[in-house]
């Protein structure tokens, strides 16, 4: 088998300076910012939704692309914060738990709209095209605007066939750029069990990619 | 895949895999064709899902807070419908039509003889004109049907507590 080292390239090691220190979700300052929502304090909340808004606005048009839908389900997300906060255990991140809700509410909405052709429904502009190319996150910057298009096509759609929790920790480690680490310290879960729920994840998309895309099923 | 490669597989992805467990992960993947291709393929998986990277940090619409706020009032404003469909009130709602049947079925029943016994024969109810009138009903009939109508009357009552 010599060569197969050539294709199989080897990323660039990234950052090592991380830290496993457990998180105690329930003492921070956002514990406090909780605890105070759920004793009733609008102001609270209202610091809630200007701290995450960005966040949210933004992992929501990731994966829509269409700024109206964005707005709408924005909204849901918070008011679904607003009336389930009295059920946040502190057991995540703040943020964890509403990146959860949000990633939850986009894929709901796609359910209940039943969006076949999401790319053709989204306002994915020539501006937008032109951000991309000079935004890092962009993964291959000289690829066709339809190309990718159609990837985020199939990739929004191999997310729907995975788990909320699945769809959740993948999101937050391919997307959102987390550490095995910085999972384990956001859900309060311990590395190894991490590691576990990525790899299955990663598995059941490859899965799904393969019976999508009618290739021929090799052992996962 | 085998164990040596999904242990480090994430490390891999991340561009962090080092040292000894770089070596023997390229060692294995080098002899092992089916965790040389799951790899590959969870490289250009994890490749392809940068595509739902937002191309920035956006922020909503100016007044986004007041709308939120709109949006909780709106869904705190329970509809008739909801109601019905809640299962507490749902339940209660069963118990006090059945509790109502009742009491209507005690309430015809205490005030059937009456009736019958005005609409038993054409000449009875001839002999009995003053029954008929309003007003003049026989005492222990009328104190039967005020029973029955306090009785629900209490219930109802009790039921809204
Ligand atoms: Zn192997």
């Amino acid at each position: 088998m010599s060569g197969v080292l050539d294709v199989l390239s080897f990323p660039i090691a990234g950052s090592a300076n991380r830290t496993k220190t457990k998180v105690d979700h329930s003492t921070s300052d956002e514990a406090l910012l909780v605890r105070r929502v759920q004793a009733g304090d609008e102001m609270a909340f209202r610091d809630i939704v200007e701290r995450f808004q960005a966040k949210v606005y933004s992992i929501i048009y990731g994966i829509l692309r269409n700024r109206n839908d964005a707005e709408d389900i924005a909204q849901q997300v918070f008011a679904k914060v607003y009336f389930s906060i009295r059920n946040f255990d502190f057991r995540s991140s703040l943020l964890t738990w509403i990146y959860k809700i949000t990633v939850n509410e986009c894929y709901d909405y796609l359910r209940k709209k039943k969006v076949r052709k999401l790319v053709y429904e989204s306002d994915f502009s020539e501006d937008d095209a032109m951000r991309m190319e000079n935004s890092e996150g962009a993964t291959d910057h000289h690829a066709p605007v339809d190309q990718r298009l159609a990837n985020r096509d199939l990739v929004v759609k191999l997310l729907a066939k995975i788990s909320e929790e699945d769809r959740s920790l993948i999101l937050l480690k391919e997307v959102e750029g987390h550490s095995v680490e910085e999972l384990a310290q956001m859900t309060g879960m311990n590395e190894n069990t991490i590691k576990v729920k990525l790899f299955r994840a990663r598995q059941k998309l490859l899965k799904s990619a393969q019976r999508l895309l009618r290739i021929p099923a090799r052992s996962v | 895949m085998h164990r040596s490669v999904e242990d480090h597989i994430e490390e891999f992805l991340e561009g962090r895999l080092t040292g000894i467990a770089r070596e023997s992960f390229e060692a294995h993947v080098a002899v092992c064709r089916q965790c040389h291709d799951l790899a590959l393929q969870m490289q250009s998986h994890s490749a392809l899902l940068q595509c739902l990277v937002a191309p920035a940090e956006l922020e909503p619409p100016p007044g986004f807070y007041a709308r939120v706020i709109r949006r909780v009032e709106s869904e705190a404003r329970p509809s008739f419908w909801a109601l019905l469909l809640d299962p507490v009130f749902g339940r209660r709602l069963v118990y006090a039509s059945a509790s109502l049947v009742i009491l209507m079925g005690v309430f015809l029943l205490v005030t059937e003889p009456v009736h019958h016994e005005l609409a038993s024969t054409p000449v009875h109810a001839l002999a009995q004109p003053s029954a008929q009138q309003p007003g003049h009903e026989q005492p222990a009939t009328s104190e039967k049907v005020r029973q029955g109508r306090d009785s629900l009357l209490v219930t109802l009552a009790t039921f809204g507590e």
